[in-house]
């Protein structure tokens, strides 16, 4: 007797805790309404509240942006506005001037207009100039610049080819040499190749690309890559091996290098 | 300057390959993924194979267990599975009034868990212990597991119905994620013609493996992988991928320590499958995604706009400078 009210005061709870058929009104509900409440989670409420936060602060932002712009537009436009208005032939404050001719006036406020518009394009050319000229200093190396002996030392040291061209990088392995340090003289003459074929357009140089996408990517004739992989391999065992960089076989590996260079580029975009 | 590389160095280098040879004469068209296994059993990790069914993850293993003449188990993971269905359980027999430990499949060399993500958390944390830890509890008593004890999980990136997601705790124990992917045209007519011929892949005794290796040799190769050289300025590189994963826009927890060690070990056991003794930045550059991929979570934002873990690998990537 005692277990039969044990059982139905369950029941009982069970029926007034949980309405009655809640999770089958669930399935059985139409998609918007599930979709409804999957959103009402917790979890999506708060990943909306964040969203919603983050368009509003976007939205501000814009909307003040566009203000200002608009000020911008609307103060440009009444310029322009002023200065066309002194284009018009003014026939009755001035009779000596007819449609056909414009006056010594209106003339100069063309030219003044013209002089704005040549400064303006002369300030966007030399905007575009600088750009391209600090572009140029990641993109190729400097040709023309000569660097100091502390630059071409932490050009080295970073392993940055595109510091100095091939023949300044060569010039910089003999100096190496000169000093009996093989094992630099083997990084000065791998970057004095990496600088030409970028220069070539076999490779596209970038610091954050590995020796072996170089090859990997080489836009050099096919029959020259067994080259390029060789002295790539020397390079890895000279220094990240640390194998003995033999000084007997610089000369060998200058002629690759040189041989390399000389090769025509068989596609363009090298490494993209 | 360093020595040439040493002869013991060479063999391991030359084994490796064989390995590799051996295997690829049934397994077609999977070179990444064969390289990648043995990546995980020369460094002693794990490996969790993802890809969808029928690109020959179960095979793979079983294969591998053959050219290295060691012993092979299998789990099903079904939704029912029980913990000590796993690692084991003690009976009771009648006939001498004692205990007796019935092992469970991880006492074996290579364990091919399938389908890893159908059993619940429970049996799937069974299997922490063992593969962190190398040993079993059964009723309080410790039982060591064999020395190249090594797990190869397997689940399918597609199905989510009636999975159980792998904890982040859990996906962290494994050494590599290795993506299964469809094998390429040619190596998928290999496949056929062998059908064609009477001599489908998964009949192996028609294949007439050779075992390359034994567990001891196996072991011989893991003591080498300390031999394998690393340049301070490659290690640092290492580093700066791992730390990098900690500080992107759109990863909410990044590679933990455990993640460095593993990208290390992993580096260096690609070194010696190359036939180097000696690690390049391209080797962490290639073991990047395999070893960090599943140690990163997201961002819900990176989540739903759709940025995959692969991306993010390759953003930071692209902005460490290689040390060169």
């Amino acid at each position: 007797m005692k277990r039969w009210l044990i059982i139905l005061a369950a029941i009982f709870a069970a029926l007034y805790a949980v309405p009655a058929g809640a999770d089958d009104t669930a399935a059985a509900a139409p998609p918007r309404e599930q979709l409804q409440h999957i959103l009402d989670q917790p979890l999506y409420q708060r990943w909306r509240l964040r969203q919603e936060r983050q368009a509003q602060t976007t939205s501000q932002k814009e909307s003040q942006l566009m203000l200002k712009l608009r000020e911008w537009m609307e103060s440009f436009g009444q310029w322009l506005r002023d200065l066309f208005k002194n284009w018009k032939p003014r026939s009755s404050t001035n009779p000596s001037t007819s449609n056909s001719n414009w006056s010594w006036f209106e003339v100069m406020s063309i030219v003044k207009m013209l002089g704005w518009i040549v400064l303006g394009i002369a300030v966007i050319v030399a905007a575009y100039m600088a750009y391209r000229a600090l572009r140029g200093m990641e993109r190729g190396p400097g040709r023309a610049r000569v660097l100091s002996r502390d630059q071409v030392r932490k050009a080295l040291e970073d392993g940055h080819a595109l510091a100095m061209d091939t023949p300044s990088w060569l010039a910089e392995a003999d100096r190496l040499l000169s000093e009996r340090d093989p094992r630099a003289v083997y990084r000065a003459l791998y970057l004095a190749l990496l600088s030409g074929l970028h220069q070539a357009g076999k490779i596209n140089f970038r610091k954050n690309r590995t020796n072996w996408i170089y090859v990997r990517s080489y836009q050099g004739p096919p029959d020259d890559l067994p080259v390029f992989t060789d002295l790539t391999e020397m390079f890895d065992n000279v220094w990240y091996g640390l194998r003995p960089a033999e000084s007997s076989r610089i000369d060998r590996v200058k002629d690759s290098i040189q041989f390399l260079l000389r090769q025509p580029t068989a596609r363009r975009n090298a490494g993209e | 300057m360093s020595e040439p590389i040493s002869d013991d160095l060479k063999e391991a280098s030359r084994q490796l390959s064989a390995i590799k040879t051996e295997m690829a004469r049934v397994i077609h068209g999977q070179d990444r993924v064969l390289e990648q296994m043995l990546i995980a059993i020369m460094t002693g990790g794990h490996a969790l194979l993802e890809g969808v069914p029928g690109t020959a993850k179960t095979l793979t293993v079983r294969v591998l267990a053959l050219t290295l003449s060691c012993r092979a188990k299998r789990i099903q993971f079904t939704p029912d599975l029980m913990p000590s269905d796993v690692i084991g359980t003690n009976v009771f027999n009648l006939a001498t009034n004692t205990f007796a430990l019935h092992q469970g499949p991880i006492f074996t060399d290579l364990l091919l868990g399938d389908e890893i993500n159908r059993a619940p958390a429970k049996t799937q944390s069974a299997l922490l212990e063992a593969m962190s830890e190398r040993h079993a509890t059964i009723d309080g008593v410790r039982y060591e597991l064999s020395p190249i004890f090594t797990v190869f999980a397997t689940q399918n990136p597609v199905e989510f119905e009636g999975t159980y997601p792998l904890p982040e705790a859990q996906l962290d124990r494994f050494l590599l994620k290795i993506a299964v992917e469809y094998p390429d045209i040619n190596a998928e007519r290999a496949v056929l013609e062998a059908v064609h011929r009477g001599t489908p892949s998964d009949r192996l005794e028609a294949q007439n493996l050779k075992p390359v290796l034994d567990v001891q040799g196996l072991l011989r190769l893991r003591a080498m992988l300390p031999s394998v050289r690393v340049e301070p300025g490659v290690m640092d590189y290492c580093l700066k991928i791992t730390r990098a994963t900690r500080e992107h826009d759109s990863i909410l927890l990044g590679a933990g320590p455990r993640g460095s060690i593993y990208l290390l070990m992993a580096a260096k056991a690609r070194a010696l499958l190359q036939g180097r003794d000696f690690v390049t930045p391209d080797d962490f550059v290639a073991m990047a995604q395999p070893v960090l991929g599943h140690r990163l979570t997201l961002t819900a934002d990176s989540e739903i706009s759709g940025v995959t873990r692969d991306e993010v690998l390759q953003s930071i990537l692209d902005k460490i400078e290689v040390p060169r």
